[in-house]
């Protein structure tokens, strides 16, 4: 019996997540004007939803780095007065008595502020209310599912950030039975990343079709967060 | 290096790249050139792929026979060498048949900012993606209000709105008592009868622009009579400085600033409630004021006596003077606020958008104004005027309690619906035209409304494969394009399963 040592799937730290060529396409063509706009923030407030991979964080640290702004963990959040442009990342996971406080010590001093989050602030569970009405009057984009041409360019772009040669035409044939979705893009990509890795040989139409199991259909479609599955 | 064009990977012989050597004509023609290029480019691929991928393609310089562009990452330099490459070369070639060689390179970096002359390349540029662009400084925003030499009267670092003042304040039925109050402290304050002035009500509805107005009355430059020091501040303001007072040993300070003013305004004092040590402070700067003759306005969301958490001799004082409340708006006060609003602002807004906001938005004058705010940053930001569509755009995440995931179920119920078909000839196998056509209807709106993959929307269609959904996908596509009638129908019954 020989024995051939297993590659180790190893999750991949993303690393080269806030690259400037950041793929632009109708559904974030808004939030990328407002972005560019934040003299023209509504209270100096902005607020950017959609779902898990849809952008958000990305383009939070693109606009943070831009601004010079502080980004903050929404769960981070502390009572504490603002010195600058703050960009608060998963705002709807944030202590509401801290979010408040920093929303208006924010609009007192005169500093923008961007916030994220799955839904848009109008629909957070709020309970308090000063800040529920706060949340309510912020302007709110959202970025959308992209389109088929944003979809071709994201999975290329994660194969690429993962180092794995995938022939376009198995990329094209995964695009059409994949869900429409920027999540199921990424959960396809780490999908792929690890099976090439443990198959140690290119990527063909088999390997690819092990990806597109029934769970990943479910994982992947925004019913449950796309975590990270066993393969 | 001369011209300062940087270049990552691999060095350009500098001796004949225009950038080294500016000189204006060829400069010059070489940018037309390059403008061309891109123009084609555009218009060949269109304005979504070209954004995606082309827009960051910057020229470095030509060099003989060669065109030496870059781009910012080597994904982004692949991607257009393998898809764009060839088209690339053609266009150059067109622009210049000396031209052999288009070479595409990693670079990132404008030129730096010590370089004294724009080089061509980085004229010839076009828009740099986001992480070159130089971080920009944040203007602070023009609520804030010059403090110091204009106004030494307003103390307690507050900056107050400009816009919170009388005259932008919209009187109606349920705040005409609370603004009449806040009138007379503002025109004689600590007069018999109205201190402490205790404004309570709901979250947005004019507490705070109350207070502003009076601490803008009282240090008018207008006023008659002896300056009056004003020192506004929300609670928690004073709690933070309270305790850093405490840190710092300052208390005195503290104290002697805060009782020495002739008025004193404390907003959302709710937020007191279980902090007793500020609250003992509060109290006694409270008791201070009141005793030298000095005017208290506080706010909170509930009347003093509702207020439980607060001390019952807090509570007892802060109600001994003027009470008023502030109520929920009413249908015809959020007309007048929408329509004040509006004259304000300048922009044109149809009476029906008017109507319609003062119908559904209803909790409260924030988000009252707030949504407004929107719908005009929207207007001016996309130049699109403000209708009744796009109002329901802009403001869907306020208007919608939730955004409703439709099921490709419900897309096939609604077709079968509209053309009077039974549910079963969607996964027929008949093919005749009139449940052929609505089928493929459904398969066109399952791939616009859901994120469902091809064979997925093909299983729900009696195990169609997803060529056929292609397909269908594809006809009513191009018969929306050439049928206006046909395209209504479905754009209805889109908006319908959306709605």
């Amino acid at each position: 019996m020989t024995y051939s040592p297993r590659q180790l799937g190893l999750p991949f730290v993303q690393a080269a997540l806030f690259t400037p060529d950041f793929l632009e396409g109708k559904s974030n063509a808004e939030a990328l004007a407002w972005l560019d706009r934040v003299a023209d923030w509504p209270l100096g407030r902005l607020a950017l939803w959609g779902d898990a991979g849809s952008g958000k964080s990305h383009l939070l640290h693109l606009w943070a780095a831009r601004n010079r702004a502080r980004i903050i963990p929404g769960p981070d959040l502390a009572l504490r007065p603002p010195s600058g442009a703050i960009a608060i990342d998963d705002a709807d996971a944030a202590a509401e008595v801290a979010l408040f406080h920093m929303l208006n010590a924010a609009a007192e001093a005169g500093w923008p502020v961007l916030l994220t989050g799955r839904a848009p602030p109008a629909r957070w569970a709020t309970r308090l209310p000063d800040l529920a009405s706060r949340l309510r009057a912020t302007h709110a984009v959202e970025l959308c599912e992209p389109d088929e041409h944003m979809l071709r360019a994201l999975l290329a772009r994660l194969l690429a950030e993962r180092q794995v040669a995938v022939p376009e035409a198995v990329q094209e044939w995964l695009l059409t039975r994949l869900p429409r979705t920027a999540g199921a893009m990424r959960e396809a990509a780490a999908r792929i990343d690890r099976v090439s890795l443990a198959a140690r040989r290119p990527v063909t139409r088999q390997i690819a079709a092990l990806v597109l199991d029934d769970d990943f259909i479910e994982s992947a479609d925004g019913l449950s967060p796309a975590g990270p599955s066993l393969l | 290096m001369r011209g300062g064009v940087a270049v990552s990977s691999g060095s350009i012989n500098q001796r004949a790249v225009y950038a080294a050597e500016p000189q204006p004509a060829d400069e010059h023609r070489l940018s037309a050139q390059w403008a061309r290029v891109r123009g084609r480019l555009q218009t060949e691929v269109g304005d979504a792929e070209y954004r995606s991928w082309l827009r960051h393609v910057a020229l470095v310089g030509v060099d003989g026979d060669e065109v030496t562009m870059r781009l910012p990452t080597r994904f982004l330099r692949d991607w257009v060498r393998s898809h764009y490459g060839e088209r690339l070369n053609d266009l150059w070639r067109a622009e210049d048949d000396r031209i052999r060689r288009v070479d595409i390179r990693v670079g990132a970096g404008a030129p730096p900012a010590s370089a004294k002359a724009p080089t061509a390349a980085s004229a010839i540029s076009p828009e740099l993606p986001p992480a070159e662009l130089p971080a920009r400084e944040i203007p602070a925003r023009a609520a804030a209000v010059p403090r110091g030499e204009d106004r030494p009267e307003i103390r307690g670092d507050a900056s107050l709105d400009q816009r919170f003042t009388f005259d932008s304040f919209v009187v109606g039925k349920p705040n005409e008592f609370a603004h009449a109050c806040a009138r007379r402290v503002a025109e004689n304050p600590a007069s018999q009868g109205f201190n402490p002035l205790f404004l309570y009500g709901g979250v947005g509805l004019g507490k705070t622009h109350l207070m502003h107005a009076i601490a803008w009355e009282l240090t008018s430059p207008a006023r008659v009579g002896a300056p009056v020091s004003v020192a506004y501040m929300s609670a928690e303001k004073f709690m933070y400085k309270f305790i850093a007072a405490i840190r710092s040993q300052s208390t005195m300070e503290f104290k002697e600033q805060h009782r020495s003013v002739d008025v004193l305004m404390i907003d959302d004092l709710q937020f007191l409630i279980g902090k007793d040590a500020t609250q003992e402070e509060f109290f006694h700067t409270f008791n201070a004021l009141v005793d030298a003759g000095k005017q208290i306005v506080v706010s909170a969301d509930k009347s003093p006596s509702d207020l439980s958490g607060l001390e019952d001799r807090v509570r007892t004082r802060l109600g001994c003077g003027m009470v008023a409340d502030l109520h929920a708006t009413t249908f015809e006060l959020r007309i007048s606020i929408l329509e004040a609003k509006v004259a304000r602002t300048g922009v044109s807004i149809s009476s029906k958008v008017i109507e319609y906001l003062a119908h559904k938005i209803t909790s409260n004058v924030r988000e009252l104004e707030g949504s407004l705010n929107r719908l005009v940053a929207h207007a001016n930001l996309f130049g699109r005027a403000i209708t009744l569509e796009t109002t329901q755009e802009v403001l869907h995440d306020i208007l919608k309690a939730h955004d409703r995931r439709v099921t490709i179920e419900e897309i096939q119920r609604k077709v079968c619906e509209h053309w009077n078909i039974r549910m079963t000839d969607m996964s027929s196998e008949r093919r005749a035209r009139n449940v052929a056509r609505p089928r493929q209807v459904a398969m066109y709106l399952a791939k616009q409304l859901t994120s469902r993959s091809l064979p997925e929307i093909g299983r729900k269609f009696g195990n169609r494969d997803h060529t056929t959904v292609m397909h269908a996908v594809q006809r009513i596509g191009s018969l929306m394009a050439s049928d206006v009638g046909f395209a209504e129908d479905v754009e209805l019954l889109r908006r319908m399963l959306e709605g």
